[in-house]
């Protein structure tokens, strides 16, 4: 399952007064299982990337293969994709339309070819993963829950397929720290079992929990691709980038001007604690 | 978006752009009427020459003024054809069943498809060079002579510039569900109609929510910004009418005014 992108370009509206250039000469390959966390100040592309991946847009230029097929060559089936890539959008609860959240769950399986019993079993999952009580929840109108229910609902609306790759854009958007951590635990937990997690996102502490490896965009052009705890290195070219860093990495940043020794890779919580406890025992000057 | 929508604005600063928005709608307004009154072939020479002008002035490209009429083929064709045939039994060459096809009709029908052609021209040019907002503001100012009779003019005002600004956000709001449910695995590319049909609410149901909880939030944002609806609302930006607005509306006026005059000159032709 791997999403290979081949000197992509891509612009919007062109040979007309209104012409942007939104991405350009993109090379990328994401592998199996990868956990890919794309960064970037808004309007530098990231939704035009995701969207060319999924194949809701076509290329200007280059070209995008799937598992080693072109998506937008003429033979390729589009259901194929639909059913390998899922895509949670920024307040996916917006697609919520049916009458309970059992029937608003399975509408993307109506025509994955599944069984009955398949699609069933399909929703029930999707329901729990996504961390709500089946029968309590199932028969209920959408309409009627929270706004981070809905959103868990929205997202087991997408997972329901099983799609081998998810695609999510700016998913903790609005949720409290509880919903997000259990959410973001979700993505960690369904990386474990081998989809590939695609995510953007401007909160850098969470990128750097969970993602392995981190994409910078600036201005249509791919400005950095590095495995993540390299990525946050160099604080002023994030900066002009319009990109932040975690808190640890600022705090093990701030220790080193103060002349502590601290590593440049220090990007999460649990790398930072044992440094700043030896610290505070007095050592590492 | 792989072309231009019709009629979108297009940001510019030729002298059409800078005009006053309520001049140049009333401009339009006497312009349209003065196409109708046409009944010579010089009038429409000097419609078309002074329509051309206009063109020339916005500094909007040639196809991008004339994509009004880009799917209206079919529209004129038709037109023409049953002027011809219908129009004017009397003169017919000759007849067959209901069919009386004639040189007065055809003619006729041709100044019809010239004066609707004439008129999406023109209604394009300025829609192209004057921002959505600024019509809805033209049209207030158009329209406010009639508060004194009592309909709430500066309401109705606020009601179409909402909407008018509103129309961009939902546009988006449809991309986005449609994409989301895209790729969830709905079809909308189903031939059966049955089947369109029920693809149609997972589209259907999530624009009326995202747009009444638009509506809810927009309304509570403006009470808390303290509108009460009262009439006599100021602008945030406004200019004096300058000599350059004047001499425009001058200018149409004096075309109107020629348009009248060749008109009464010319009052045995029948088209």
């Amino acid at each position: 399952m791997s999403i290979e992108l081949s000197r992509v370009s891509y612009t919007y509206s062109p040979g007309t007064v209104f012409e942007t250039v939104a991405l350009q000469e993109i090379n990328l390959t994401i592998e199996d299982g990868e956990y890919l966390g794309l960064m970037g100040k808004t309007g530098c592309g990231k939704s035009t990337l995701l969207q060319l991946m999924v194949g809701l847009m076509q290329p200007s230029r280059g070209q995008i293969f799937v598992d080693g097929k072109d998506i937008n060559g003429r033979d390729y089936v589009r259901a194929e994709l639909r059913r390998k890539i899922g895509m949670v959008f920024q307040y996916p609860e917006i697609q919520l339309f049916e009458t309970s959240v059992e029937k608003d769950v399975a509408f993307g399986l109506k025509h994955s070819g599944l069984s009955k019993a398949e699609a069933a079993d399909n929703v029930r999952w999707a329901i729990e993963i996504v961390g709500l009580d089946y029968d309590k929840i199932r028969s209920v109108s959408p309409f009627s829950l929270s706004g981070g229910e809905k959103r868990r609902v929205a997202i087991a609306g997408i997972l329901a397929a099983k799609p081998k790759i998810l695609i999510l854009d700016e998913p903790i958007a609005g949720l409290d720290p509880k919903g997000r951590d259990a959410f973001l635990d979700l993505t960690q937990k369904l990386n474990a079992d081998g989809v590939t997690i695609i995510m953007v996102s401007h909160n850098a502490d969470a990128l750097s929990k969970y993602a392995s490896r981190i994409i910078i965009l600036d201005s249509g052009r791919l400005a950095l691709d590095s495995p993540s705890k390299d990525a946050f290195k160099d604080l002023a070219r994030l900066e002009t980038l319009g990109v932040g860093v975690s808190q640890a990495r600022e705090v093990a940043h701030l220790l080193s001007q103060c002349g502590f020794q601290t590593p440049a890779d220090i990007i999460r919580y649990e790398e930072l604690q044992p440094l700043l406890l030896s610290i505070a025992r007095g050592g590492h000057l | 978006m792989k072309s231009l929508p019709t009629g979108i604005f297009i940001p510019g600063d030729s002298p059409i752009h800078r005009l006053d928005s309520s001049i140049k709608l009333l401009a339009l307004f006497i312009t349209v009427v003065t196409i109708v009154l046409v009944n010579s072939f010089l009038g429409y020479v000097i419609m078309i020459l002074f329509i051309m002008m206009i063109a020339m002035l916005s500094g909007i490209s040639l196809p991008v003024a004339l994509n009004a009429t880009n799917k209206l083929y079919w529209f004129f064709i038709i037109i023409l054809l049953m002027n011809t045939f219908f129009y004017s039994p009397e003169d017919a060459w000759f007849s067959f069943w209901v069919f009386t096809p004639s040189m007065t009709g055809f003619t006729y029908g041709l100044t019809v498809v010239l004066r609707v052609f004439l008129a999406l021209v023109i209604s394009n040019i300025l829609t192209s060079t004057t921002p959505p907002m600024e019509i809805t503001h033209a049209l207030e100012h158009l329209i406010s002579p009639f508060s004194y009779v009592g309909i709430p003019t500066g309401q109705i005002a606020m009601i179409l510039s909402i909407a008018i600004q509103f129309i961009p956000t939902l546009a988006e709001e449809t991309d986005t569900i449609r994409k989301a449910q895209m790729t969830r695995g709905a079809r909308f590319d189903s031939k059966k109609i049955t089947q369109k049909a029920e693809a149609v609410l997972p589209m259907v149901i999530p624009i009326f929510l995202a747009a009444f909880k638009r509506a809810d939030e927009l309304s509570v944002a403006m009470e808390a910004r303290g509108y009460r609806g009262v009439s006599g609302r100021t602008k945030k930006s406004s200019r004096p009418l300058l000599v350059g607005d004047y001499g425009a509306l001058l200018i149409v006026l004096l075309v109107c005014l020629l348009q009248i005059a060749l008109r009464l000159i010319n009052l045995t032709r029948t088209y």
